[in-house]
């Protein structure tokens, strides 16, 4: 297959660019409207996901318990963000970037795995009454945790794949 | 044809599809995507039927999720950049990930991403980025090892341990990274098209 340049139409520019529609401030203040109004089903649901990955079953592979992890912490990342709960939102990202490190590098050691999750459970439960020391200190233990296992860990080198 | 946050828009028309491997995902864009004025929403949690949906119907935006059922969305976007309608093909895609490490930006990039969302993804975050992309006339690559949209990169400095050739390189000792994760505006930075000026 020989490299091909072309530019396709914009549909996108030239559909927006119909008459109508709104000035784009008022679209975002629109957006903004109705994430407030959802606001409460998404707190509902940040607390049943908070809940469910604390029963999160051991899985058959390493690699599938990281996978299941990252993609329920992703989940609290998502709705923490909206909600504006930033040290579930932040302890839960830390989960991610320990377990999609540990799905890359191909290593088998969950061990850490519940002490993110605690640590969620944590900030969700405690963290609008947590110091900003105290919340500092609870994301700076999981990153260190995180920069032990990276360590122990290291990627595999994608060239010399 | 450009955009920006002074602009008219209209949105109303534009058919828009979101396929992630969570409901929660989807259920937080609805409302945004809503709120812009897309009055036709497409969500997807099944990669095969959102595969069949795009097969038989033209998109304007699309937006992958890193999860999905079939394992991650590098190989959806892989798939759409070579799937046999021309229109979907063709279409923006926005890769939503809440882990970008610079190896997992490259690899969008590489699947043919047009632009990587961090999550939360907000109405501040997305909007400027629909703007933009709506306001490029993109040219299209497609060879046997990439299909997607073409990149300019912004000129950031001669490649790390080198002298580079210009007047204005920077010299200087790299430090170590400060962290692993990008923040959204580096995230661009890498997949965003710059304008070239001659002269």
């Amino acid at each position: 297959m020989s490299k091909r340049f072309y530019k396709p139409e914009n549909r996108l520019g030239a559909v927006m660019s119909q008459p109508g529609g709104m000035p784009a401030r008022a679209a975002l203040a629109r957006a903004k409207y109705q994430m407030t109004q959802k606001r409460g089903e998404f707190e509902k649901r940040l607390k049943a996901r908070v809940k469910e990955i604390q029963a999160m079953p051991v899985c058959d592979t390493a690699g599938e318990t990281f996978r299941t992890a990252s993609m329920k912490a992703s989940d609290i990342v998502t709705l923490a963000g909206v909600t504006g709960q930033k040290l579930t939102m932040t302890t839960a990202a830390a989960l991610i970037e320990f377990a999609e490190w540990m799905l890359e590098a191909e290593a088998g050691d969950t061990a850490p795995i519940p002490v993110f999750i605690d640590s969620i459970r944590l900030a969700h439960e405690k963290g609008p009454r947590m110091t900003e020391e105290e919340a500092q200190t609870l994301v700076a233990r999981l990153h260190r945790l995180t920069d032990i296992y990276q360590a122990r860990y290291p990627l595999p080198d994608e060239d010399a794949a | 044809m450009s955009f920006d946050l002074n602009s008219n828009l209209n949105l109303e028309s534009t058919r828009v599809i979101a396929i992630a491997a969570s409901n929660d995902g989807l259920e937080v864009l609805s409302p945004l995507i809503a709120g812009f004025g897309v009055r036709d929403f497409s969500r997807f949690s099944n990669v095969e039927d959102a595969k069949r949906q795009l097969e038989g119907q033209e998109f304007h935006i699309i937006f992958v999720d890193y999860h999905v059922d079939s394992g991650d969305g590098y190989d959806l976007i892989r798939w759409i950049r070579r799937s046999a309608m021309h229109e979907n093909r063709t279409a923006p895609v926005f890769f939503i990930s809440s882990n970008f490490t610079s190896r997992a930006l490259e690899r969008a990039r590489d699947a043919g991403a047009s632009f990587a969302i961090t999550k939360p993804v907000s109405p501040d975050v997305l909007l400027p980025r629909v703007l933009w992309v709506a306001g490029l006339d993109l040219t299209f690559v497609e060879s046997e090892e990439f299909c997607g949209p073409d990149r300019r990169m912004r000129f950031e400095g001669p490649p790390a341990g080198t002298d580079g050739r210009r007047e204005t390189d920077i010299h200087g000792e790299l430090g170590e990274a400060a962290s692993d994760n990008l923040d959204q505006d580096e995230i661009d930075a890498m997949l965003k098209t710059q304008r070239a000026s001659a002269g």
